[in-house]
């Protein structure tokens, strides 16, 4: 039995089944892409033939122009055209498209099961991760002496605005992209996302995004950093068009994703599932994808301003036509911080959910972790300036905007005090996921206290631009964000993979990187207080000691990762079978067998109780047991509830 | 679009085509959220650049005015094309085509707005390229394209659709859901030229000789910056 099976279709109203649609995938996708962005090539050298602009906008139209023939090779546009011609997609083409008796070709293709949509953006997230880690490497290698050579200050220059770029993407879709949208319908005991086209779309956007925004690397670099600052953007190379694509895809494909997301938790919980019986984990990812959604078109809306300044000549961030870059840096920083806590909060979520399951306690206080979570969603939203207080901006507004980053610390605490409480007297079994949850607690703190450092204007003013800050904000980002990931990674591994993951392995490579990490950025907090700025390819030889110490910890990071790389690959093609539930944990996740069926429940749950009943005697009542994938349904009212 | 494809009409599946409708209405206003961000990032840079007006330059003359007549015009055929929609909800009934009577009227409006759209463009009495004020006017009216561009497809969508009898009766989701759209491109047109009337006031310099636009205002030279061209 199928999602589509279930769902039956209404035959008088769909179109033939099959056609072209049932041969597209990955292969027709980069053809389409490469025939469209030739094509868009050479209509377009016709037109700009010549003019100012015309490099820009030759990179610009070949660019979209990949980016459309990627997603019609891929066949992203079937269900829109067909619905406009009135002839929708048939059962049979939805059951293709849900990815049934595909094999691993499914993982190629538009497919719409949430759980190879899961997958597809894990393996997303790690070859962005990896792609970043590695340019993070030639960085630090570079930076092991005051004038090594290794990188030109060019390629220096480039390499730091695309790594900054790339994880910084790759840390926004950690945790909501592969969990978000493999546990989280699971979770709430869906059988699938509201929107599975789109999910598949928000999925296959960012794959379409890749090559546009690695094409920087060949067209001069983005030279402005990851925040891609005007005026050097307005001047810079033909990689900033790379740059400026990139993001316009990437937030559309964020507006689908967080649209489709909440739309899923808010309609689509299980019978019984109130509110305050909804796992921790279910309102982080909420809340990440709710605060993404007005924030990064505003990001989008920056970026369509800059193609207008270097395409076609536009004024807007350009002074002497009545432009102005602090323009650029509000709609920048409207998105850019409360993007902190589009990472920071799903990942913290995943570790509170899990610390529950460990310390085999109720999680503790509840609602102190949601009202803390909502108090961070509002506050972020008012605190964007305190990165503009060095640029001269509203000189009268950082007293406010000092306050009310400052406040932000109080609902950030309440989530600590939440792991803390729960953690408190608790039996708890220390598995690699509950590792993550102390090093997050640990690096977290340093994060968290040295951002109130410089929340605080005169103290911002004296360490703004320099590596304290590059420390400060990769203790938060991926101190608290990645541990939490690679937390929520090890928890949710058997269920994602129907294996377990390999614990000596798993431990090696938590010691390594938390080690690394320490070693790493203590040492550039170190040179960062003594005054080294940062995005400098030489420095001074004052800085030595502390930049070779970092060096050598990254490099301990490196090899924990590729460890922690060869640990899922070698557990996910061998590792040990996965029992349904190897945690013991109470969510609904954890109900499903493995592998899981494609319609997830046989029978959809009813929830009777919370999800934190650990150490509580049990109720009497009916228990929920799994109905193998094949058995027939019976009425909702048969149903059994949640144990 | 075509989740009606996977609607259960039988007794197992508690969803029925009115649950997916919810569902649909749900993302679509936060579709519609996101897309209000944008609108109104757009409308902030205008009013922030015309506030700044840095170096004096936000406008400093040598080119025209925009014409306040119209993103006006275009803002009113959306809103009749809107209203038209309605009235085709308001007249559909179960199984029958009614509907198509107010459709196919909102059909052409849009068309008609965003041709007119177009033309507003084409007359623009300066270059995108000339100050921050012409980028930002160009800007706003290239973000009603956009709007108006999906708009079409999506009424050209419910027009066959209810012509082929494939969406029927009269609360349809399909139709409500189309009309959610057309109701917020019409509050995004009318942001888009509250916002250029709002900072039109003061800004301004003598046409350009050639001025192409009949509609465009003129200010007195006095009014104008010292770095007028």
């Amino acid at each position: 039995m199928t999602v589509a099976d279930i769902y039956k279709t209404d035959p008088v109203k769909g179109g033939p089944d099959g056609g072209v649609m049932r041969r597209l995938n990955m292969g027709t996708g980069i053809l389409g892409g490469v025939v469209l962005a030739l094509i868009f090539n050479l209509v377009i050298k016709e037109l700009a033939d010549d003019t100012v602009h015309e490099v820009d906008v030759r990179a610009t139209v070949t660019m979209v122009g990949w980016a459309l023939g990627f997603m019609a090779g891929m066949g992203a546009f079937t269900g829109p055209f067909r619905w406009l011609v009135g002839r929708d997609l048939t059962h049979a083409d939805e059951v293709f498209l849900a990815g049934k008796d595909q094999g691993v070709g499914r993982y190629f293709r538009f497919t719409t099961d949430h759980k190879v949509v899961g997958i597809q953006y894990l393996v997303l997230v790690m070859v962005m991760l990896g792609a970043g880690g590695t340019m993070a490497m030639l960085i630090r290698t570079d930076l092991i002496s005051p004038n090594s050579g290794f990188l030109g200050p060019q390629t220096y220059n480039s390499l730091v605005g695309i790594h900054g770029l790339t994880m910084i993407l790759a840390t926004i879709i950690m945790v909501t992209g592969p969990f978000g949208n493999f546990v989280v319908p699971l979770m709430i005991g869906a059988r699938d996302m509201a929107f599975p086209r789109l999910n598949a779309l928000s999925l296959w956007l960012l794959v379409a995004m890749l090559p546009v925004l690695y094409s920087a690397a060949f067209l001069g670099g983005i030279p402005m950093g990851w925040v891609g600052y005007t005026p050097i953007a307005d001047q810079g190379p033909a990689g900033v068009d790379s740059y400026m694509v990139a993001i316009v895809i990437f937030a559309i494909s964020t507006a689908v994703a967080g649209a489709n997301i909440t739309t899923t938790i808010i309609t689509m919980r299980a019978r019984g599932m109130t509110w305050t019986r909804t796992p921790i984990f279910v309102y982080g990812v909420m809340a990440s994808v709710v605060l993404a959604l007005p924030a990064f078109p505003m990001f989008m809306a920056a970026e369509i301003l800059l193609v207008v300044d270097r395409l076609m000549g536009g004024g807007f961030y350009v002074p002497n036509r009545g432009g102005q870059p602090w323009l650029y840096q509000n709609l920048f920083w409207l998105m850019g911080h409360p993007e902190v806590y589009v990472i920071l909060i799903p990942a913290v979520a995943a570790l509170m959910e899990l610390t529950a399951v460990f310390a085999r306690k109720p999680l503790y206080s509840f609602r102190v972790a949601v009202l803390s979570i909502i108090g961070i969603v509002g506050l972020s939203v008012t605190v964007w300036a305190h990165h503009m207080f060095a640029s001269g901006w509203a000189p009268d507004l950082n007293g406010p905007f000092m306050l009310t980053t400052e406040m932000i610390s109080i609902p950030t605490g309440g989530l600590f005090l939440v792991i803390l409480g729960t953690m408190w007297r608790g039996r708890i079994w220390t598995t690699l996921a509950m590792m993550c949850t102390y090093a997050m607690l640990w690096n977290f703190i340093i994060g968290g206290i040295t951002g109130i450092y410089l929340s605080d204007v005169p103290l911002d003013y004296q360490l703004h631009g320099s590596m304290f800050v590059t420390a400060h904000f990769h203790y938060t980002l991926m101190g608290a964000g990645l541990t939490g990931a690679i937390g929520a990674m090890a928890y949710w591994f058997p269920k994602m993979t129907g294996r377990m993951l390999g614990k000596t392995s798993g431990f090696v490579s938590f010691w390594l990187v938390q080690i690394g990490f320490n070693v790493t950025f203590l040492g550039m907090f170190m040179v960062g207080l003594e005054g080294q700025p940062r995005r400098v390819v030489h420095y001074d030889a004052a800085y030595h000691t502390g930049n070779t110490i970092s060096t050598i910890g990254a490099y301990f990071i490196g090899v924990g990762m590729l460890v922690l790389l060869y640990d899922m690959i070698a557990s996910w093609r061998h590792g040990e079978p996965a029992p349904m539930n190897p945690w013991g944990a109470k969510t609904l996740e954890w109900t499903v067998p493995n592998p899981i069926p494609l319609e997830n429940f046989a029978v959809l749950p009813v929830v009777t109780e919370d999800a934190y009943g650990y150490g509580e005697p049990a109720e009497p009542g009916p228990v929920r047991v799994p109905v193998p994938a094949g058995a027939e349904a019976g009425p909702e009212e048969d149903e059994g509830a949640m144990a | 679009m075509s989740t009606e494809s996977l609607v259960n009409k039988e007794a197992f599946a508690p969803e029925e085509p009115e649950d997916f409708g919810d569902r649909w209405r749900t993302g679509v206003r936060l579709l519609i959220v996101a897309d209000a961000s944008f609108v109104v990032a757009l409308s902030f840079s205008f009013l922030y650049l015309r506030g700044v007006n840095t170096q004096a330059s936000f406008h400093p003359g040598g080119t025209g005015v925009a014409s306040l007549w119209w993103p006006w015009i275009v803002t009113a055929v959306m809103l009749a094309s809107y209203l038209a929609y309605r009235y085709g909800m308001d007249v559909h009934e179960a199984g029958r085509r009614h509907f198509l009577n107010g459709g196919v009227v909102a059909l052409v409006g849009m068309c008609l707005a965003l041709v007119l759209t177009i033309v507003q463009m084409y007359r623009f009495p300066f270059h995108v390229s000339d100050n921050a004020y012409s980028s930002a006017v160009w800007v706003l009216a290239a973000g009603n394209v956009f709007h108006l561009l999906i708009t079409v497809f999506l009424g050209l969508g419910i027009v066959i659709r209810v012509q082929r009898r494939v969406t029927t009766g009269a609360g349809d989701w399909h139709v409500r859901l189309v009309g959610i759209w057309f109701a917020w491109v019409c509050v995004a047109a009318l942001i888009g030229a509250l916002t250029v009337t709002v900072a039109n006031g003061t800004v301004g310099c003598p046409l350009a000789k050639d001025q192409p636009d009949p509609g465009a205002r003129s200010v007195p030279l006095s009014s104008c910056s010292s770095a007028s061209r």
